[in-house]
């Protein structure tokens, strides 16, 4: 089995399991195929990965504050803290463990700093953990090239200067790296050899919002039936509990059609709402107007940037909407009748005077 | 005060209130209200609540010089007053 993904108009392996052992990767999708007749290709699915990468962070960010999805595949959790949560550490792991799908073998590397707890992860065995602490320096021979956090071309200058790890470069003064590397990448090599590393730890930011995506039987070709989905998921949407006493400020559609042509449309509302009327309202009057390129075979929604408001601000003066229903209503009247109308209402006149008649008066509500 | 023009009154002009109605008033010996005549109905006044004088536009011939009596009738309080100037009393009940 191969997965193929789409590099400059071609397609190109870029993972392959271990039975296909002629197939390289790197290789293009034809090359795969004739070597190894029985090749089964899936082509890569980025937007996919990404979400379930991002699922099992939101999951971890249950067990840590801190959590930062580095690169697909790669997750930095700070667990300073947790022992106070968890009795011992197997525990803490174990509790890790839980929130990775064991198909993914994962592999969790504990260390003082990112970089080496990428080493212990990469070292460590599937479903299981390794630690280093002060024994940085008995896996400097394990840290290749391609792990090191410095630019490829000065990846490609250690290659040619036949370094192929760290401990080549670990009795290199500090001078020498950065003549040779670059004051940034010097220093870098530097510090990892002194098991330094300073990187700052970008901690997931959650986005506020959720998600909800269908796929139809057959593809939706009117608007009508398209708005009929949208009731449905927005139903599903609004009694989720992450929605319990909260607004969405927008909402953002996208949708697949039947020809594999992608359509999105970002709504965003004047204020926040949570009464799905007035959603779909919205919604409606926009695919009024929407060019959807084709029919639609799915479709996601999400309610974007929740608040935690759950009323609404009426005015202060409640009673002025009546006055001008009551306006509107007797100029209809009056346009009805042909004539005026005696509708009269009190008004102060001189209300400070000492004489009681002259205090108020009956005048036309409509002058 | 106003007097009554005695024309109708049309949809374009304003409505005074509380306008004071004349009415029949006997007086005590210390020319307080002592009965009152209301609808061809003679009241009896009970007490006297509160009384005052109102002097105003003095400099206008038909100054304003009235003497208010709030006064206990059997059922309800009244507010009446007497003008000074011509002796007469008028009922007018404070909104």
């Amino acid at each position: 089995m191969a997965v193929v993904a789409k590099e400059d108009n071609n397609l190109i392996v870029i993972d392959k399991s271990q039975e296909a052992k002629p197939v390289k990767i790197g290789m293009s999708y034809q090359n795969a195929l004739s070597v190894c007749k029985e090749l089964e290709v899936i082509q890569a699915d980025f937007k996919f990965y990404s979400l379930i990468s991002e699922k099992i962070a939101c999951d971890l960010n249950n067990k840590s504050p801190k959590v930062e999805a580095f690169d697909l595949g790669v997750t930095y959790v700070d667990i300073s803290g947790l022992e106070m949560m968890y009795p011992t550490q197997d525990i803490l792991i174990e509790s890790l463990l839980k929130d990775i799908p064991k198909e993914f073998n994962p592999r969790i590397g504990i260390a003082s700093n990112k970089f080496f707890s990428y080493v212990a992860a990469m070292h460590s065995k599937p479903n299981n953990f390794l630690k280093i602490s002060n024994n940085f320096s008995s896996f400097l021979h394990a840290i290749h090239l391609n792990m090191l956090p410095v630019s490829s071309w000065n990846k490609a200058k250690l290659h040619d200067l036949d370094i192929n790890n760290l401990i080549d470069v670990l009795n290199w003064s500090i001078d020498l790296l950065q003549l040779q590397f670059g004051i940034k990448d010097g220093k870098k090599l530097w510090e990892l050899c002194r098991g330094i590393d300073n990187d700052y730890f970008y901690p997931l930011e959650l986005k506020n919002q959720l998600k909800t995506s269908v796929c139809f039987d057959e593809p939706l070709v009117n608007k009508q039936s398209i708005v009929l989905a949208m009731s449905y998921m927005l139903d599903e949407l609004l009694r989720d509990n992450k929605f319990r006493n909260r607004s969405a400020r927008g909402l953002s559609i996208s949708a697949q059609t039947s020809n594999s042509l992608y359509w999105n449309k970002k709504i965003k509302f004047k204020e926040p709402l949570f009464r799905k009327s007035k959603m779909l309202g919205i919604v409606e009057s926009v695919l009024e107007v929407a060019n959807i390129p084709g029919p639609l075979s799915d479709m996601s929604i999400e309610l974007m940037n929740l608040t935690d408001d759950f009323s609404i601000q009426k005015s202060l003066f409640s009673f002025s909407r009546k006055e001008e229903d009551l306006l509107e209503s007797i100029k209809q009247l009056e346009i009805r009748l042909g004539c005026k109308v005696p509708i009269y209402e009190i008004k102060e006149i001189e209300p400070w005077s000492r004489i009681p008649e002259r205090r108020m008066a009956l005048m036309r509500i409509l002058p | 005060m106003v007097e009554n023009t005695r024309k109708t009154y049309g949809i374009d002009e304003n409505i005074a209130l509380n306008v004071p109605i004349l009415i029949n008033v006997i007086e005590s010996k210390n020319k307080f209200p002592k009965e009152i005549q209301i609808k061809n109905k003679f009241i009896k006044v009970l007490s006297v609540i509160d009384l005052w004088h109102v002097y105003g536009e003095w400099w206008k011939e038909n100054s304003v010089n009235r003497m208010y009596y709030r006064i206990n009738s059997d059922d309800r309080v009244i507010i009446l007053f007497k003008n000074i100037d011509s002796n007469l009393w008028y009922l007018q009940n404070d909104y």
